[in-house]
């Protein structure tokens, strides 16, 4: 019978390099940049990694296909190198695979990295889905469909569920903002860290209502990784109170979402399922009271704010009161986008799952500086890929080894 | 009723030039900050004048460029290019609705 992945995978290193407008460097010097802090951190070298994960999304604009150049950047040694796509779960994708490698007792250390380099293009946004180069199949998959405006049916279906003003949907987005770009201020690898208040959010020009400038994330280049080992490598290795992997869930789409018989678009349905699958190989039966903190995908506000429920942290319809009354603030019970999230830290799609772990790490180890929360237990990520109708669900949990 | 709160070195800036068309809006550093406490909706035209004892600065290059539409109780804030020491040699910024009506606000008490 099927055991879960609790407690048999230890992460013992990990990097990340500061996100933003890369200029100065390529691809395949941030993954150099990530994978020394991560390798040092991890303590071993270069020829003890037995097999390693390349989480990239838009390949085209930045790595090239194949895991070639993982492999290549980093001079690996002629070892198996997978390359991995899952639209905003990429990264977590990645971290999947090495984990489930360890796991197996295949390998008795993975790396996992996630890359994306974004700004290159010089386009604001994410690749188009349409234009030229969109083939003749995506115009009746997604016709006139856009990231803000599909979320921001998001936020009105879930103001119209609940009975919700306007404003007061909009007061609630602008917290959630506001509260990530606090929390970026104290993050040196964050990409945009200046502080906004509720009240600028709320002031910015609307992009799809009623989601302002400020309620979407920006795009950005970066990356990330980890090293896993089982748990008896690392007690070999001499560590102690080592972070290991409690729960590592994906839940997809599966269609019923875009016949829309059952869902009415308030809700992501896969972060609803995934979640509970999580909580149950993690052990944890009261989510609200167990986990500690959290990095979410918040691609938008309205993403946030409605994750937070469908991760059965706060009732159904309760979120914005949670929200308003500063549960999920730096200061609060459970504490969310501790680094600053995708507001701060753009959304370097490969790299941005395993830039939620790496937050989730340092806090674990007590190594998170001015963020540092106190003597946190479970770490939450979630990453959410695609779109509210058909989309990636993927949460991992991490605690400290036997906790 | 309108009121009016400049922020001189906005943050909005910096998340205008890395989101909004690769830097296409850059240094959108004055952020001109309106709130309708009235009854009834105004629109407000991307275009202010800024006003001392003896002279006038009209800026056109205001974003965004259509102007910004506030119900009762609305925020809206328009973005333009300004140093903060040239703001600080004018008394009054004037706003205008599309009717041409003039709005205007003292900017040393808001600074």
């Amino acid at each position: 019978m099927a055991t879960g992945i609790k407690d048999k995978v230890a992460v013992i290193g990990m990097g990340c390099t500061r996100f933003g407008e890369r200029w100065d460097v390529g691809a395949e010097e941030l993954m150099v940049e990530a994978f020394e802090e991560c390798l040092a951190d991890a303590g071993i070298a270069k020829q003890d990694i037995g097999a390693a994960w390349l989480g990239t999304c838009f390949e085209e604009i930045n790595v090239g296909k194949s895991a070639l150049p993982l492999a290549i950047s980093l001079r690996l040694p002629f070892i198996p190198v997978t390359r991995v796509e899952n639209f905003c779960a990429t990264g977590t994708e990645a971290f999947r695979g090495a984990v489930y490698a360890v796991a197996s007792g295949a390998y008795d250390f993975c790396l996992a990295m996630g890359v994306e380099k974004l700004k290159d293009t010089g386009y604001g946004g994410l690749p188009s889905f349409t234009g030229s180069n969109a083939g003749s199949l995506n115009w009746q998959w997604f016709p006139n469909m856009t990231a803000p405006g599909c979320f921001a049916q998001l936020a009105s279906a879930y103001a119209a569920k609940y009975g919700l003003a306007d404003q007061d949907l909009k007061r609630a987005m602008a917290h959630v903002s506001a509260k990530s770009h606090a929390n970026g201020v104290l993050n040196p690898k964050a990409h945009l860290r200046k502080a906004v208040t509720a009240e600028q959010v709320m002031a910015a020009p609307i992009i799809a209502h009623p989601l302002g400038l400020f309620d979407c994330c920006g795009v950005s280049d970066g990356a990330a990784c980890a090293i896993v080992t089982t748990p008896e490598k690392a007690r070999e290795l001499g560590k102690k109170d080592f972070v290991t992997v409690k729960a590592l869930q994906l839940a997809l789409s599966n269609g019923s979402e875009m016949g829309y018989n059952d869902w009415d678009g308030e809700h992501f349905v896969t972060t609803r399922k995934a979640s509970i699958r999580a909580y149950q190989e993690a052990g944890i039966a009261n989510p609200r009271e167990a986990i500690s903190m959290m990095e979410v995908h918040d691609c938008f506000s309205i993403t946030e704010l409605v994750t937070m429920e469908d991760l059965h942290i706060s009732a159904p319809g309760r979120a914005v009161q949670d929200i308003m009354d500063g549960f999920f603030d730096r200061d609060g019970a459970v504490p969310c986008q501790v680094d600053g999230g995708l507001k701060c830290f753009g959304h370097p799609i490969g790299a941005s799952g395993l830039r939620m772990l790496y937050e989730m790490y340092l806090q674990l180890h007590g190594r998170a500086g001015e963020r540092q929360l106190e003597n946190p237990r479970y770490g939450l990520t979630h990453n959410l890929g695609g779109f509210p109708q058909m989309n990636i669900c993927s949460i991992a949990i991490l605690g400290r080894h036997g906790d | 009723m309108l009121t009016v709160t400049l922020i001189p070195e906005s943050a909005a800036a910096e998340i205008f030039a890395v989101k909004c068309c690769g830097g296409a809006l850059p240094d959108q550093n004055l952020e001109i900050q309106i709130e309708n406490r009235g009854t009834a909706s105004v629109a407000v035209v991307s275009r202010i004048v800024l006003e001392s004892a003896n002279a006038t600065h009209t800026i056109e290059a205001v974003c965004p460029a259509g102007g910004r539409v506030l119900p009762p109780g609305a925020i809206a804030s328009l973005y333009t290019a300004l140093a903060p020491e040239v703001l600080a040699r004018y008394r009054h910024i004037v706003l205008f609705d599309r009717q041409g009506q003039p709005y205007r606000f003292p900017i040393q008490s808001r600074l």
